[in-house]
């Protein structure tokens, strides 16, 4: 006979399958359930929302405030058209009064950290409008105003304007990178504080574009998430490297938290090729299956470093597998070369459009985008032909050093 | 513990991203803890259906909580006991059934007790059916029942038992011989 304390380790109770199964959906709708409230709580008070944004604007501009507003009052010729011009989306006439006053803001401001601050404040604007023009869209629909919102242009209009901000923030973070190369608390602070809104950009806009109907909005939509994870992955490099110098103040814990975090991007990268190439019965189906086999093996182990808080290599493991992943795309699809494409590393197959006159392919993109000095200001170029990786390649795109 | 054990530097990982409205981490937490989160609610309670109840709400505040507040979790699985204990006590409460509490006596740790504590298992051999073992079980202090489900069923640490029940870990040892010993006596009386 067994002992007792044995005994009681062998007592059996368990919940039934099916009521596991079911708690767990019912917790993650109930999860669901807040999130979408507290979103639209947010989208209630949109002006809210805003104020937070403008308010955002105001600490970035603080030090010439007074003048800005004073200045913008008189340029704008009505202090109240101005005011007016807050709530205006992309698609609205006073929408251009407003990106006025933002544009003001930012030739107003020098400082290279708070230039960063103000386009990622500018960005949250932006991708709140694209919330408040896809609920007003979908508000028209349910009114019987419009039948479908396939072919909206306002949709089109505000993914734009969040794509050009996603742009604008890159190239602040870009220029900070090299004005506050001595002022290493500066930088470390400022990446991270884009990197938890680069997560929380990521979150909305991969949410908004569950809820986009019109193809293009959903294409242009994923360009600008690849871009946002492009961003990313140079403000983890720059994370990892202050990390190194001991000049991060954030926990440990924290840095593998956001690494993680992009290694998921990857995983889930890699999810979506496993099923482009699994659809491929030919010859060059079972040569990509054996690429893949070598990112996921890439990616383990990129997961096993983070588990020895071996950052850098993380963040090198993962570029490597990011771009085994990107030539398996190269092989299957041809992608235009207009350079919207060109330089993006972590592109998904939506986006991928029929091979263009000129015939560039993704892998030819990729490897040019470990070019960083022809990267940042030469869209539209044609870029040469690169070899077979063999090496770690720099992730970084459209970024100048 | 038993099921499947995540390591506690992951569980930290997946609570930092449930605070940011991942729910796939959340799944992930629920999917290693129900099944204990389970056991216990349903050794202190004995209705299936009250249990269920319980255990669902478990996960539910356990969301709300790391979401809303602003500190860490420690320790996810001592917390989420915590919250167990918590709602079994409302249910207690709502049902007008007063807790069994420990004699003030009982509490007080002694030399004996801790030099007995060391050699709990040896001590306390003897066969028993496990249908016995569960009959019983309902018959001990509420905190003999923790300790005994934590320590012994859901294998916790003593650092994770105390934590959830919020009483010092040397504390624990004790209350683990002599919840044992108690749950003895009430099985060999059972057998007559």
């Amino acid at each position: 006979m067994a002992r007792l304390a044995e005994q009681l380790k062998m007592i059996e109770v368990t919940p039934d399958q099916k009521w596991k199964n079911e708690t767990r959906a019912f917790l993650l709708s109930e999860i669901a359930n807040y999130k979408q409230k507290n979103l639209i709580g947010e989208k209630k008070t949109s002006r809210a929302g805003l104020f937070s944004g403008w308010q955002a604007v105001s600490f970035a501009w603080r030090p010439v405030g007074v003048a800005a507003v004073v200045m913008l009052f008189f340029l704008s010729g009505s202090g109240l058209l101005t005011v007016a011009s807050r709530d205006a989306v992309p698609g609205d006439k006073l929408f251009a009064l407003r990106r006025a006053w933002e544009k003001v803001n930012e030739y107003i401001v020098t400082d290279a950290a708070h230039k960063t601050e103000l386009a990622s404040a500018v960005l949250d604007n932006r991708v709140n409008d694209l919330q408040r023009v896809l609920d007003q869209e979908s508000q028209l629909v349910s009114a019987g105003e419009k039948t479908e919102p396939v072919d909206n242009i306002n949709i089109m209009v505000a993914v734009n304007e969040v794509k050009k901000q996603v742009e604008e923030v890159n190239d602040k973070f870009v220029a900070m990178q090299d004005k506050e190369k001595e002022s290493g608390e500066k930088l470390a602070a400022t990446a991270l504080a884009l990197n938890d809104k680069i997560i929380n950009y990521k979150e909305e806009l991969k949410a908004v574009r569950d809820k986009v109907s019109n193809m293009e909005a959903d294409q242009e939509l994923g360009k600008v998430l690849e871009k946002v994870e492009i961003i990313n992955t140079e403000v983890l490099a720059v994370l990892v490297e202050k990390h190194g110098k001991g000049e991060l103040p954030a926990e440990e814990n924290n840095l593998a938290s956001r690494l993680e975090d992009h290694l998921n991007e990857v995983k889930n990268k890699a999810d979506q090729v496993a099923g482009v190439v699994g659809a491929s019965e030919d010859k060059t189906g079972s040569e990509l299956a054996v690429k893949l086999d070598e990112a996921k093996e890439t990616i383990k182990k990129a997961n096993e470093a983070l588990d020895k808080n071996e950052y850098s290599l993380v963040l090198t493991l993962t570029k490597d597998s990011d771009k085994i992943l990107e030539m398996i795309y190269g092989s299957i699809y041809e992608v235009k070369n207009d350079g919207d494409v060109k330089g993006e590393a972590t592109r998904t197959p939506e986006i991928l459009t029929p091979k263009t006159d000129n015939g560039s392919s993704a892998s030819t993109t990729i490897e040019n985008s470990t070019s960083t000095e022809n990267s940042s200001s030469q869209k539209g170029e044609v870029a040469a032909e690169e070899p077979e990786i063999e090496e770690p390649v720099e992730f970084q795109v459209d970024i100048v050093k | 513990m038993k099921g499947l054990k995540i390591e506690q530097k992951q569980l930290n990982r997946l609570v930092e991203k449930i605070q940011k409205g991942d729910e796939e981490s959340f799944g992930k937490i629920y999917d290693s803890y129900v099944d204990s989160i389970y056991r216990y609610v349903f050794l202190k309670i004995g209705s299936k259906e009250k249990t269920e109840e319980i255990a669902q709400d478990v996960f539910l505040k356990f969301w709300r909580f790391v979401r809303e507040k602003e500190n860490k979790v420690k320790n996810v699985n001592a917390f989420l006991y915590t919250i167990a204990k918590s709602l079994i006590a409302d249910y207690y409460r709502a049902a007008e059934k007063r807790e069994e509490t420990v004699m003030l006596e009982e509490t007080i740790i002694t030399e004996a007790d801790l030099v007995a504590g060391e050699s709990l298992d040896e001590e306390i051999d003897i066969g028993l059916d496990m249908e016995k073992i569960k009959a019983v079980l309902g018959e001990l202090p509420q905190i003999y029942q923790d300790v005994i489900i934590m320590k012994f069923m859901d294998e916790l640490n003593n650092d994770e038992i105390a934590l959830a029940l919020d009483k010092e870990e040397g504390h624990i040892r004790v209350l683990a011989h002599r919840a044992l010993k108690k749950l003895r006596e009430l099985l060999l009386k059972k057998n007559g």
